[in-house]
């Protein structure tokens, strides 16, 4: 899923910096339903290059977009 | 050594990644003059039914091919090569939608100058793929006579995101006492001025309005 690419992205990015958490925008019109995407996560990252790593949605009312705000990386 | 974890902003667009790719895509369909039409409705509407029936019919005078989503089998894949029109599966494991990027990766051996139209079928789900494009010149939602008339007003997003309303299994619709009314008021209710059509796989009724709409829009957009 697309939300894990780009953390794995921004992982390379930053010399494979393992990735502890995910902070998302959800925009309460976006479509997406928080808990789906929840799940779907959940399956999904465990085939991921971390399969550990949290996510963390914040809903952003009247929004229709959907965005990686920010990542929480190992130091 | 620090040890506390560091928060790096990213603020990368989910949605605006993949609407990237689907204009690409949208652009290297219309280079290759091939129609796409994508499906999205709940599971057990009946899409691979109407795709099968679709395929069929058009492939006496076009040459039409399939993408089909699903979460884990490729039954409907099988079912479709029924028809003997190109049909390869999407086997999207715990995603819920397809996206962009996965369309353009099945289409990676495809030489899509030979193809007349595309049809992509979603996966069974009426939440996750409204927020994605495909590409798709013509979006189509579908909805059963056996599913209730106010699925519409429940998922408002997928069903105002669609071009085209479909009505599947007509032929049940007295057995199961389906209230027309009631599901083209709620129709309007969510996407105004939406076409709709009637059709059922079984008896083929609706399938010459549905044809020809198809290779209308096939002309309209210059195809």
């Amino acid at each position: 899923m697309s939300i894990i690419e780009i953390a794995e992205e921004e992982s390379e990015k930053r010399d494979n910096a393992a990735v502890e958490a995910i902070y998302l925008k959800l925009g309460e019109m976006s479509g997406v339903v928080k808990e789906a995407l929840s799940s779907a996560f959940e399956l999904a990252v465990e085939q991921s290059a971390f399969p550990n790593c949290r996510l963390v949605i914040e809903e952003i009312p009247g929004s229709r977009d959907l965005q990686v705000s920010a990542l929480e990386l190992a130091s | 050594m620090n040890a506390a974890p560091r928060i790096v902003e990213v603020r990368q667009n989910v949605f605006k990644r993949n609407d990237e790719v689907a204009r690409a895509l949208r652009s290297r369909f219309q280079d290759a003059r091939v129609f796409v039409v994508s499906l999205v409705s709940s599971p057990g509407t009946g899409k691979t039914a109407f795709l099968e029936k679709t395929l069929t019919l058009l492939k006496q005078q076009y040459r039409p091919a399939a993408l089909v989503g699903d979460l884990a089998t490729d039954n409907d894949a099988t079912r479709l090569a029924r028809s003997q029109a190109p049909v390869k599966q999407i086997t999207t494991g715990t995603l819920c939608h397809l996206e962009a990027a996965m369309v353009e990766r099945a289409l990676e051996d495809w030489n899509l100058s030979d193809l007349d139209f595309l049809f992509i079928e979603n996966v069974g789900n009426l939440v996750c793929p409204a927020s994605y494009d495909l590409g798709e010149d013509l979006r189509l939602v579908l909805l059963s006579v056996t599913e209730g008339e106010d699925k519409p007003l429940k998922y408002p997003a997928i069903f105002n995101g669609a071009d085209l309303g479909v009505i599947t299994k007509i032929d049940l619709a007295d057995a199961v006492e389906f209230d027309r009314t009631a599901a083209y008021r709620n129709l309007e209710t969510v996407r105004p001025g939406m076409r709709v059509m009637e059709t059922s796989s079984k008896t083929g009724a609706g399938f010459e309005e549905w044809l020809s709409l198809l290779k209308n829009q096939r002309r309209k957009h210059g195809r």
